[in-house]
């Protein structure tokens, strides 16, 4: 009896190492994407904007405001953009009308226009500053990325977290998709290994995510920016930070400044 | 961060590709000159199956050292990439393609060669690679910072029902032990934290068996001060500590089990965990009843209070150490709370635990015990009954308060409550050099203790000047109760004697012990990498304990006092330590030196025949350690402490203990404190890329005037045991050498344990000296595969040898003996969710000079588990232990001058018959 017991416990462990040699082979296709549209859902928590400019700023002023503003609402505003891409240039550019609301934060950033030339590095971006509209052309702004290994599902697509820093000291979160071969994103995020589907903001309460991605290029390149009236992001800066409501507004000033040169 | 745990695809293929990477980078690296000097690095990836080219595919270099994105390019028509003028550093190369899996390496360049020319870098289909080990990389699931060890379970993606234990057993030396007890590159994990707090922690295995392993993010392993050593790193004792890191995107959550299982021959197993979390505030709830041997590992652990350093006697007597090491049937019952939260912003923390057990265990055994005396031995042949029933009730709260951003109060509370039944019946006889028989008789034994024990402490951390220096102070005290009775039976027939001897006596035993410690300490810093402490610590130890010896009188009880075994014995210690701590640490090297003095005034006086004495010592003590890091994974420890130590109050009070009159001891109120002098090295090296671990230790220690026993044995085998401090140093030395790795190309894990263990101790014997030199070497070799969700073996062989001789007798050989101990276990999965499981363990003792017969043995075990519901969480298991029922318990051991075998009563074979419902559920 024992006997037999003992072989059946060798059998089964011979029946476990060899079934450590079978495998099998499959595959798969993959498409890669090189050109097309994106659009992309930007959501901006404006209360949380809002609490933040006296919590961090300490203006007193602004809690009266934003008190008033919690009644009348919205909490999240939300526009729609479309980013029009090819190996060599990508265009950025607002596609559905701003909800109104928060208007005193639309007017500034929310009709920006950004074109990306991969090839140059190179990206002529229009920005809007209270009443004043400036084209500014530079370089691409310098991003440093760090890949981990977190990933999310965006419109489809597996896409792979990356932490980054822009301007030296604003923390940035997006999602890259490697299936997309340009390395651009919405407004002038870029510099990934593939296609950012996903910012995060997370100190701005702002978020940008991909929902939609057509493999036609729709309303590609009519921005109509001139590129002979531009000036350079310094120029801008310089510029920002002698204006008054940006040097005098504390954090609202400081939130400003950021929000027009990212 | 990125974790090169994306390199799941380094199996079978293109491990050769890897390796001459990797040798071809490390010739690349050889020596460089030309700092400046740029790289150009390039190669093709290809598709691991069809060998055709992969284009597109993205093709990046990251900093090793943050993972930040340096380069990044896609591959051209024929797969190639090449990168140029690339500044020589560490990088990671990063390769993806859609429905691929990840490579990933690291890339150790530096300037010499200009051009890397990497061979073809296949990529796995993530369909294919499914069916093929996931979980096989070990490469950056380990990072090393500093004395930490941290592992990445979520780059693991372990699915939702493994629990910590199953993904430990995948990580790079980790590995399970009996009952679940983890240990680490050898050592074993003692306690288990979970984020950094306290949880069940006196018994690690219930996170680690009951927590599923995708709730957490990390695991650090580390040794921890304890809280005693706060003020003093270096010469603080460590524990080897687990701490769970629990995913922070969860904000709430519940897991819990309930088990229940029968058996043949009335064995039963029913067990129940519920832990609840949101955001900080955690609540658990235990409880158990099984008579299957399964106790908290740790049992004994719960009688010592204040962070360990205070031990709860809870059997004065006698020498069960209240812990279950399958000597016996055992069964258990006990459960428990825990509550864990923080207020306020984090200003405010609890931790709160109560804890009640019984555990009662029956033995039956027998035991040969050889006594080596001057030119003569004697041999004491026993058989014992006995049991054991130990209840036990523990709390512990801990409350922290920041009172600004600079100072913190900590308060802490902890108390066990034991009590104690003891029942013994014995039967022996005892052989003079295998001629003459010198005694025989038996014994009866019933004793009731029961023991009480509180410790309260308060703490006070103060940061000033701007943080940069720190002042803590701590005040604890320490009290404890113990009360005992007990009835001993005792009829001998010693030699040349026709009526036997009997002493029938009840003893009523007390004792008190009360500790006040007072420390405090400052430190600075010095420099940018320097730090200095000072310290003063206070204590003062007071112990009050009596006994009084009852023989039986004319009457029915116990009212005759007996003079000569009973007493009252006050023992105190004032001790003033004073030191400091200094401290240096850089990238490459760090220095820890921490010289005190200690004065020590021993007080004590009774009514017995000790004068009242006071005696004042002063000791110098220091400990210091040094490390070198040559790299990140690769590190070299020395270290030295010494420090005198105190003789115990059990060895120190004068009464005679006779509960057994043919072993009596004795303690000696003239003991000095003995000086302790402890060498320890450690060598510890991770390579990643060849998944290899190599960690030695070995340690030597030399007791100065260590406290040892001395017996006189007269001719009727009577022995009376004393304790002394001995003219001779004890010395103990142990090395250790653990070794894992992976043969890559066939999937296999290989390791190596190996100990070499040195002791040599002295004792007196009638008035001689007796020196008892042992050697003790053992090797275990392991062989692993595995496959998730597939199966997995493991085969393991551990040949060992032991010397032991003892200096005293010249007809007595040395007893020398060979052990060997192996197993094999295999797991399978047949269908969905039906698991297989065997395992054989094989032990064989050798025959020695004092032992007469090889001991072997053969253990089978066999279990088949059937996963349920679509969540596969309800699990109906049937095991059998033991199939041949050919388990038996033995020990053998030597100390002094006693060689000794004792076998007894071990849970053999049966069958049990178990459900277990696991259910869990998280919201982020």
């Amino acid at each position: 009896m024992s006997c037999m017991i003992h072989k059946m416990v060798c059998c089964f462990l011979g029946i476990v190492m060899l079934s450590s040699l079978s495998g099998f082979s499959q595959s798969t296709n993959t498409l890669i994407i090189n050109a097309g549209t994106i659009e992309y859902e930007k959501r901006t928590n404006v209360e949380r904007i809002l609490d933040s400019f006296y919590t961090k700023g300490g203006d007193v002023s602004m809690s009266e405001f934003a008190k008033s503003y919690k009644q009348k609402g919205p909490k999240i505003k939300v526009s729609n953009y479309n980013l029009s891409f090819d190996t060599l240039k990508a265009s950025y550019q607002l596609s559905s009308p701003v909800l109104t609301g928060a208007h005193f934060l639309d007017r500034l950033v929310e009709d920006n226009l950004v074109e990306t030339n991969f090839q140059e590095r190179t990206s002529l971006s229009r920005k809007q500053v209270f009443e004043n509209t400036y084209t500014v052309k530079d370089s691409l702004q310098k991003i440093i990325w760090k890949i981990t290994d977190e990933y999310r599902d965006i419109a489809g697509f597996q896409c792979r977290r990356a932490n980054g820093l822009v301007m030296d000291s604003v923390y940035v979160v997006a999602f890259y998709t490697d299936q997309i071969v340009v390395r651009g994103g919405p407004e002038s995020f870029w510099g990934l290994p593939g296609m950012i589907m996903g910012v995060v903001l997370p100190h701005e309460y702002t978020t940008w995510y991909a929902t939609k991605v057509y493999l036609e290029q729709k309303n590609f390149m009519n921005s109509g920016m001139k590129e002979n009236k531009t000036i350079r992001r310094s120029d801008l800066e310089r510029l920002l930070t002698e204006m008054d409501v940006i040097k005098n507004a504390g954090y609202y000033g400081q939130y400003l400044y950021r929000r027009i040169l990212l | 961060m990125i974790h090169i745990s994306s390199v799941k695809t380094n199996k079978v293929v293109n491990d050769k590709s890897l390796l001459k990477i990797c040798l071809l980078l490390i010739l690349s690296i050889l020596s460089g000159e030309v700092v400046s000097q740029r790289l150009e690095i390039k190669g093709r990836v290809i598709d691991s199956t069809s060998k055709t080219y992969i284009r597109q595919a993205s093709v990046n270099l990251l900093s090793a050292k943050d993972s930040v994105l340096q380069f990044s390019q896609r591959t051209g028509l024929n797969g190639n990439f090449k990168f140029v003028d690339i500044p020589p550093d560490e990088y990671i190369l990063l390769i993806t393609f859609p429905g691929y899996s990840d490579y990933a390496g690291i890339l150790e360049t530096k300037p010499n060669n200009s051009l890397i020319s990497l061979p073809d870098i296949p990529l796995y289909l993530k369909a294919k690679l499914l069916e093929e080990v996931i979980v096989n990389s070990t490469r950056t699931v380990l990072s090393i910072k500093g004395d930490t060890s941290e592992f990445n379970i979520r780059s693991l993606r372990p699915d939702s029902s493994a629990s910590i234990e199953d993904i430990v057993r995948k990580l790079p030396g980790l590995s399970v032990g009996k009952n679940g007890a983890i240990s680490i590159n050898g050592q074993v994990i003692q306690r288990v934290l979970v984020d950094g707090e306290e949880f069940f922690s006196d018994d690690p295995t219930l996170v680690t068996k009951n927590f599923k392993a995708y709730l957490i993010d990390k695991i650090q392993v580390y040794d921890k001060a304890t809280e005693g050593g706060s003020g003093n790193a270096a010469s603080a004792a460590k524990v080897k500590t687990m701490d769970v890191k629990l995913k922070k995107e969860i904000v709430s959550g519940y897991l819990g089990n309930i088990e229940t299982g029968v058996g043949s021959s009335d064995l039963f197993k029913h067990n129940a965990m519920l832990t609840a979390f949101r955001g900080k505030r955690k609540l658990a709830a235990v409880g158990s009843l099984n008579n299957v041997g399964e106790v908290d590992i740790n049992a004994n652990i719960s009688y010592e209070l204040g962070d360990r350093r205070y031990k709860l006697l809870y059997n004065q007597l006698q020498d069960w150490k209240g812990s279950y090491d399958e000597e016996g049937i055992p069964r258990n019952i006990s459960g428990g709370f825990q509550y864990i939260n923080k207020f306020s912003n984090d200003q405010q923390s609890v931790n709160a635990r109560y804890k009640k057990g019984r555990l009662t265990i029956q033995n039956a055994s027998s035991a040969v015990v050889q006594n080596n005396l001057v030119d003569q031995f004697t041999i004491t042949q026993s058989s014992k009954k006995n049991e054991h029933d130990l209840l036990r009730d523990g709390y512990r709260v801990a409350y922290d308060l920041s009172l600004d951003s600079t100072s913190k109060l900590y308060l802490k509370s902890e108390g066990v409550l034991l009590e104690l039944n003891n029942t013994e019946i014995d039967s022996f006889s005892t052989v003079l050099n295998r001629q003459e028989l010198i005694n025989r008789g038996y014994r009866q034994q019933q004793v009731r203790a029961t023991a009480k024990g509180i410790y309260n402490s308060i703490a006070w951390d103060k940061l000033v000047s701007k943080g940069r220096a720190k002042f803590s102070t701590i005040v604890s005290t320490f009290f404890s109760n113990h009360d005992e009775t007990g009835k001993y039976f005792f009829s001998n027939t010693p030699k040349n004697s026709v009526s036997s001897e009997v002493l029938d006596q009840q003893k009523v035993a007390s004792t008190n012990n009360n500790l006040l410690q007072w420390k405090t300490s400052f430190s600075h810093p010095i420099g940018t990498a320097g730090k200095l402490a000072y310290k003063y610590v206070y204590d003062l130890f007071s112990s009050q304990s009596g006994m009084s010896t009852f023989n039986k009188g004319s009457g029915v009880g116990y009212d005759v006092l007996d003079p000569l075994y009973s007493g009252s014995y006050e023992y105190k210690t004032f001790t003033h330590t004073t030191g400091l701590l200094y401290s240096y640490d850089q990238k490459k090297f760090s220095i820890e030196a921490a010289p005190d003095v200690v004065f020590t005034t021993i007080k004590q006086q009774g009514n017995l025949a000790i004068p009242k004495a006071e005696r004042p010592f002063v000791y110098p003590s220091l400990s210091t350690k040094v490390k070198f890091n040559f790299s990140r994974n690769r590190f070299v420890t020395l270290s030295y402490t010494g420090n005198p130590v105190m003789p115990s109050v059990e060895q120190l009070r004068p009464i005679t203990n006779n509960v057994d009159p043919l072993n009596v001891f004795k303690g000696n109120s003239g003991l000095n404190p003995y000086f302790t002098n402890r060498f320890m090295f450690n060598y510890l090296n991770y390579k990643t890329s060849f998944h290899r671990i190599i960690n030695l230790t070995a340690s030597f220690t030399r007791n100065n005037k260590a406290i040892g026993i001395a017996v006189d044995t007269d001719t009727a085998g009577r022995n009376i045991y004393s304790y002394i401090n001995l003219p001779k140093a004890n010395l103990f030395g142990d090395i250790n050498l653990f070794f894992e790795s992976k043969i890559k190309s066939l999937n296999l894990g290989v390791g190596m344990v190996g100990n070499a263990r040195f002791g040599q101790f002295h004792s007196f014997t009638n008035a001689r000296l007796n020196t008892t030199t042992q050697f003790s070497y053992d090797c275990k070799f392991i062989v692993s595969k595995s496959q998730d969700a597939k199966y997995a073996w493991a085969i393991a062989a551990t040949p060992s040898y032991t010397t032991i001789r003892s200096g005293l007798s010249n007809i007595i050989q040395a007893n020398n003996y060979w052990g060997f101990l192996s197993s094999i276990s295999g797991d399978v999965t047949v269908l969905s969710g039906l698991e297989l499981h065997a395992g054989v363990e094989y032990l064989l003792q050798q025959k020695t000079a004092s032992f007469s017969s090889d001991f072997s043995r053969m253990v089978c075990d066999a279990s088949v588990k059937k996963k349920m519901l679509p969540k596969k969480n309800l699990i109906v298991k049937i095991s059998v232990n033991d199939i041949f029922n050919q388990k038996r318990g033995l020990l053998r051991y030597a100390q002094n001058n006693i060689v000794a075998q004792n076998e007894f009563l071990t849970l053999s074979r049966f069958f049990l018959a178990s459900c277990i419902w696991e259910f869990n559920g998280t919201k982020k």
